[in-house]
C-alpha cells in the first residue's frame, strides 16, 4: 500500500471534466486505487464516485493505491490534480 | 462489440449526449431516439429497427428517461433477447460512469454504476448543512 495527500489546485475542483481526467488516468494503472476527502472515500476509477468527494479549489485529498504499480499510479494522479487546468 | 442507444421523451437523448462530449470528447457507437418528436413517430416500430439493426451477437445497452414511460415499456418486450440490458431513469453520472466503463464487463459494469447511482442525487442544501458542522467540530479540537 502507498499513499499520499494531494492539494487540488485548478480553479473549480474536481468537477466533471477533470474528474473524468483523473478516472482516465487512474484506468492506466492495475492497482486498486482509491482517492478520499475527509470521511468519504472513492475508487479512483470511478467519475461518478470521484464527483461525490465534491473536492473544490484549496481541497486536501488523499489517494492511496495497493498493487504492483502503486507508486506510478499516486504520483501521476497526485501530479494531475496538482497541475490540471480548469476546463471552464 | 458494445452499442449503446439512448432513447427518452422530446429532445432529452441528444441533449444528455451532448453534455457527455462535452465532458469527454468525442464517443463513438452511442445513437439516440428522440421520441415523439416527430408527429408520426412510431415507438413500437422504432424501437424493434433499433434492436434488430445490432446482431445478438453484439451487446446492445439500452438507457432510457424513466421505468413506466412508453419508451421503455416499449423496450421492456425485447428483455430476454441475448446480450440486451435496458436500464431505466438515466441522468449525466450514470451516463458518463457507464461510457467510461465500456471495457469493463457489461453486468459488472451497469451492477457497480447503479450501486453507487444514489450518491449522485444530493439534496444540496442538506449536504452544506452537513459539510458546516463538520467544520464546526474540526474546529473545536
Amino acid at each position: 500500500m502507498y499513499g499520499r495527500t494531494a492539494t487540488i489546485t485548478n480553479a473549480e475542483g474536481l468537477h466533471a471534466r477533470p474528474a473524468a481526467q483523473f478516472a482516465k488516468c487512474a484506468k492506466q494503472f492495475t492497482s486498486k486505487i482509491t482517492v478520499s476527502k475527509g470521511d468519504r472515500s472513492a475508487d479512483a476509477k470511478s467519475v461518478l464516485g470521484i464527483l461525490t468527494l465534491a473536492a473544490n479549489r484549496g481541497s486536501e485529498i488523499s489517494i492511496s493505491a495497493e498493487g504492483e504499480d502503486e507508486e506510478k499510479a499516486v504520483a501521476a494522479l497526485a501530479d494531475l490534480v496538482s497541475g490540471v487546468e480548469s476546463a471552464e | 462489440m458494445k452499442k449503446f442507444v439512448i432513447a427518452a421523451h422530446g429532445h432529452f437523448a441528444d441533449g444528455i449526449l451532448s453534455s457527455l462530449r462535452m465532458i469527454l470528447g468525442t464517443i463513438d457507437g452511442i445513437e439516440t431516439m428522440n421520441a415523439f418528436v416527430d408527429e408520426d413517430f412510431d415507438i413500437a416500430a422504432s424501437v424493434r429497427d433499433c434492436v434488430q439493426s445490432v446482431k445478438e451477437s453484439d451487446e446492445l445497452i439500452v438507457l432510457t428517461d424513466m421505468f413506466g414511460g412508453s419508451v421503455n415499456n416499449e423496450f421492456m418486450r425485447y428483455i430476454g433477447r441475448r446480450n440486451y440490458h435496458l436500464i431505466a431513469g438515466i441522468n449525466l453520472p450514470i451516463l458518463l460512469e457507464l461510457v467510461a466503463n465500456r471495457d469493463a464487463d457489461t453486468k459488472d459494469m451497469i451492477e457497480g454504476t447503479l450501486c453507487s447511482a444514489g450518491d449522485s442525487l444530493q439534496y444540496c442544501n442538506a449536504a452544506f448543512a452537513r459539510f458546516r458542522a463538520d467544520a464546526a467540530d474540526d474546529a473545536q479540537l
